[in-house]
């Protein structure tokens, strides 16, 4: 079914009670959900971009002084270039690129998190001791086993509103030209409590930027494509302001530098409105392919590495703390329970054919007719079709 | 170091009687009238050519127009093709009487003004004598590019003198446009050279950058004087095309047409005809509308993030699209430029005004423009609700009702709002706790209590205060501080109750078409006319149902618009 068609078969089936409302949104901020306090990280944190190279050098047969120098001066004060670092790996005994290879070196056993709170949500539905604690609701039994690999890191060991600099970096990076990811919500009283439908959708444009760099709200986005049957639609319920889901698949294509798809297995989420026509705020969370999450951070490789993020570490992190869909050949599990923080800013949402199915959340009073004419299309500004 | 060439001191110095005349904000006249002698020789640059018998010492400068900076643009244009690039900056104008164009016609230039424009003449000629752009503008190939060549450098600037000038050169010109041309491919070498060097110095030429408006005596009416032909053409084609005459229209200066009824007629006719005509609309209210005030406006983009880089220029074009879609293609009544339903948008204005815009376009293409019809009644119609109005006449960091109902009076009604005072106390509306002074209309309300104030605030408040529901940026709002707004008010004692009604109340003012009246013929004659001389135009204005082109057709057809009654001071100063 068509979201027209969707959202018009719910207007009418609601006729008699009160009419259905849709608030579109764009996604404008996504990032790993960051937490951290004293505990987190009780055997200290990984080490800065500079001692990672160190390290790495030493790990090729540098002596200290040599790699000093390296460091001060560049390779080429000692006959090489800077290919040493990202071509580190080794494959019967020829240098590879180990972003490429990540098993191309040993696991350098990066810190991992050992604290015992983390955002997230509980997926699996047990409370064990892997398990964390979240900071917002005190929900116990959170599985978000993706932080507990990168939380000591030395980007990821903050806490919002402050986001991990590389991921914020590729977000900018990405949201300038990558079609925009959207959020409908769907609703007889978006006001109050009740029941809602959640759906993620993919735009035909990149986000809008206002004049803050931030995004702009209130810009009409285009509706791709229709995701296949099944996934990217939550049923949901707005409890005292806070909208939550039942366990669903997400699947919302991105582009690298940022994740290429963002995939979460067994999807669940929780968003807060925003006064003032501030838009959505909350997390979503679910079973993550861990390639993924490595991919985007070898996107960029040695560049990562100047920050402090350990490529083939994290690698080898995600991979012993994947806690979801082990392959039946191996028996290695393939995903890992993450969580995101996301922001979304108030937006039209349209079908290609021209149809308004969703309107600014949290609109402003309207003092005016309903009806607007656009393009020869009649559309109602509560987002439902004629 | 720059180069010097040798025509170039000569010309300077021919150009300079004229300049001297212009810096010191003296009217010109073609010829010594007093002694009866030419501007002769290197002097030449001064010299009009008539296209009428009229006896040169009886002939007099009526008035002189500096090019706008889109004017200029436009001739380079239209002139040397589109290709180039016209850099540097432009002196500003002053507006009066509500428009550049009329502050145009008394702004002179300064020393420093002059080295910008020969800057840029100097740009532009290398740009058009250069390879391969000259191939195509020059029309002609020396014998030996090495060397002078007459014949080709007489054909070309002879050509392009007539456009730049908007009439013929005089013999006297030509041969020293000429001259230069050969003395410049002499001593710098290069047949190419000496033109770069000539048609600098026509760009400097008064002629070209001002608009020199000539008066000759009247034989229908002794004793008054009347535009001659050029000036005819030229005042023409800046008014409605923004930009020279073209052949058509010069050939009928030429032939005299422009001075008899029908021949005048159409000529205008033609122009109104032509695509050339939305240029020209486009730039007149782009002067009305006080759209020139987008090159300095800003917000703070803390308060309002709506307002983003490219925001200032689709609105400006959102209102223009609108007007241009409304008084030519439409051909709709004038007045309801105050209440159309219809206007055009891009996505990011969209966000603005609070409504989608569905666009369908390449993910990362130029945003497309989109019409848009609002309902009946919606509080976004009519062009005082657009961007161009309500952020324009705002503050940085707040809305302004005071400056939007004194813009509102002074452009859409011609009516002068004087100054504030200088000692006002601006502390007790600026420093206004928000909490208890809500809205706008609470925080204006000391105004109304000041008697000092409230003389002109209850001019320009009601009106502004209508225009509430947009804030600084022109987004859409209801409510203020969580305080509904109030947008009720009157004009001329005809109640509104919220943007829309204040939009219909002005369209029905009766005041309206006659200030559009005034303001189109200040616009095209360069200087205001008497409101007796404008009655017959306003009378057929509306007749016409306040069609737009009709009134400019009125106007171009209309004895006030050509006649000139030169005072006697004026007289005395020409001679």
């Amino acid at each position: 079914m068509s979201l027209v068609a969707l959202v018009s078969g719910v207007a009418l089936a609601s006729q008699p009670a009160q009419a259905e409302q849709t608030w579109g949104y764009v996604v404008g901020s996504f990032s790993t959900a960051t937490y951290a306090d004293d505990e987190s990280c009780p055997e200290g944190i990984n080490p800065e971009g500079k001692e990672l190279d160190r390290r790495n050098l030493l790990s090729l047969g540098y002596t200290p002084d040599e790699a000093q120098k390296i460091l001060l001066e560049g390779p080429a004060s000692v006959g090489a270039d800077w290919s040493i670092l990202p071509m580190r790996g080794r494959i019967d005994g020829k240098p590879v690129n180990v972003f490429t290879y990540p098993e191309s070196v040993p696991d350098p056993h990066i810190k991992t998190l050992r604290g015992s709170i983390a955002y997230g949500f509980n997926l699996d539905g047990q409370v064990t001791a892997e398990d964390f604690q979240d900071p917002e609701t005190g929900a116990s039994g959170i599985d978000n086993q993706l932080f507990r690999a990168v939380g000591c890191l030395q980007e990821y060991h903050i806490n919002l509103p402050v986001r991990p600099l590389y991921e914020a970096m590729m977000w900018n990076y990405a949201i300038d030209t990558m079609p925009a990811w959207l959020i409908s919500i769907t609703g007889s009283d978006l006001r109050g409590d009740g029941p809602v439908t959640v759906r993620f959708l993919k735009a035909t444009h990149h986000p809008e930027r206002d004049a803050d760099k931030g995004i702009l709200a209130g810009v009409t986005y285009l509706i791709a494509d229709e995701p296949d049957p099944g996934i990217n639609t939550f049923e949901g319920r707005i409890e005292n302001g806070m909208l939550t889901v039942q366990p669903g698949d997400l699947r919302l294509p991105g582009e690298s530098p940022i994740l290429t798809e963002l995939d979460l297995a067994e999807a669940q989420l929780r968003f807060r409105f925003l006064p003032d026509g501030g838009g959505l705020q909350g997390f979503v969370g679910g079973y993550q392919p861990w390639l993924d999450f490595y991919f985007m951070h070898a996107a960029l490789g040695s560049a990562n590495e100047q920050s402090g993020n350990d490529v083939p570490g994290i690698y080898y992190a995600l991979k012993r703390l994947a806690d979801a869909d082990p392959d039946p050949d191996s028996g290695a599990n393939r995903r890992i329970s993450a969580a995101y923080q996301l922001q979304a800013m108030p937006a039209f949402l349209a079908t290609r054919e021209g149809q308004v199915v969703a309107v600014p959340g949290e609109p402003p009073e309207q003092s005016r007719a309903n009806e607007l004419t656009l393009n020869g299309n009649p559309t109602k500004r509560d987002g439902s079709s004629e | 170091m720059k180069e010097r060439s040798p025509g170039s001191a000569r010309t300077r110095s021919a150009a300079l009687l004229i300049w001297v005349a212009v810096l010191a904000g003296l009217s010109l006249t073609s010829c010594d009238s007093a002694q009866g002698q030419h501007v002769s020789g290197q002097d030449a640059a001064g010299q009009l050519v008539s296209a009428t018998s009229a006896p040169v010492e009886e002939r007099r400068v009526g008035g002189f127009y500096r090019l706008t900076e889109e004017q200029y643009r436009q001739v380079i244009r239209d002139v040397l093709g589109t290709s180039i690039v016209v850099g540097g900056r432009f002196q500003p104008f002053e507006r009066e009487s509500g428009l550049l164009a009329v502050g145009a016609g008394i702004a002179t230039t300064s020393a420093s003004g002059l080295e910008l424009y020969d800057a840029m003449a100097r740009e532009v000629a290398a740009q058009a004598t250069a390879a391969p752009l000259r191939t195509l503008l020059i029309g002609c190939t020396p014998e030996d590019e090495s060397r002078p060549d007459q014949a080709c450098a007489s054909q070309f600037l002879n050509r392009v003198g007539r456009l730049l000038f908007r009439q013929p050169l005089s013999p006297e010109d030509s041969a020293l446009f000429v001259q230069i041309a050969a003395d410049t491919s002499r001593k710098l070498g290069g047949f190419h050279r000496g033109l770069q060097e000539s048609l600098a110095t026509m760009l400097v030429d008064p002629r070209f950058l001002f608009r020199i408006e000539m008066l000759e005596p009247d034989p229908d009416h002794p004793g008054e004087y009347r535009l001659d032909s050029y000036s005819r053409a030229s005042r023409l084609s800046f008014w409605l095309w923004n930009s020279i005459p073209d052949e058509a229209l010069l050939a009928a200066a030429e032939a005299g047409e422009l001075l008899t009824e029908d021949g005048l007629a159409r000529q205008v006719d033609r122009m109104l005809a032509s695509p050339k005509l939305e240029r020209g609309v486009r730039a007149y209210f782009t002067d009305l509308l006080r759209l020139d005030g987008f090159n300095t406006l800003s917000k703070d983009v803390s308060l309002f993030p709506r307002y983003t880089a490219g925001l200032s220029e689709q609105a400006v074009e959102q209102t223009l699209r609108t007007i241009v879609h409304h008084v030519l293609v439409e051909q709709g009544d004038y007045r309801d430029i105050f209440t159309l339903r219809q206007t055009f948008l891009t996505r990011t204005l969209g966000a603005v005004y609070g409504v989608p815009v569905i666009a369908s376009f390449e993910n990362g293409a130029p945003e497309p423009w989109v019409s848009t019809v609002y309902p009946e009644n919606d509080p976004r119609t009519g062009i005082l609700s657009h961007i161009s109005f309500v952020a324009l006449h705002s503050h940085a960091g707040r809305s302004s009702p005071t400056l939007r109902g004194k813009a509102l009076r002074e452009i859409f009604l011609c009516q002068n709002v004087p100054p504030p005072p200088g000692d006002v106390d601006f502390s007790r509306f600026e420093t206004a706790d928000t909490s208890k002074l809500k809205t706008m209309r609470e925080r204006l309300s000391a105004h109304a209590n000041e008697p000092l104030c409230a003389g002109c605030h209850q001019l320009t408040d009601p009106l502004g205060l209508a225009l509430e529901t947009f804030d600084a940026a022109g987004v859409y709002r209801t409510t203020e501080n969580g305080a509904t707004i109030d947008t009720s008010g009157n004009l001329h004692g005809v109640t509104f109750q919220n943007s829309a009604e204040l939009g219909q109340v002005v369209r029905n003012d009766p005041t309206v078409p006659v200030c559009a009246v005034n303001r189109a013929f200040a616009y095209g004659a360069g200087k205001p006319a008497q409101r007796q001389a404008l009655e017959p135009i306003e009378e057929e204005f509306a007749e016409s149902g306040f069609r737009f082109v009709n009134l400019l057709r009125t106007i171009a057809l209309s004895d006030a618009f050509f006649g000139a009654k030169p005072d006697a001071t004026q007289l005395a100063a020409n001679r």
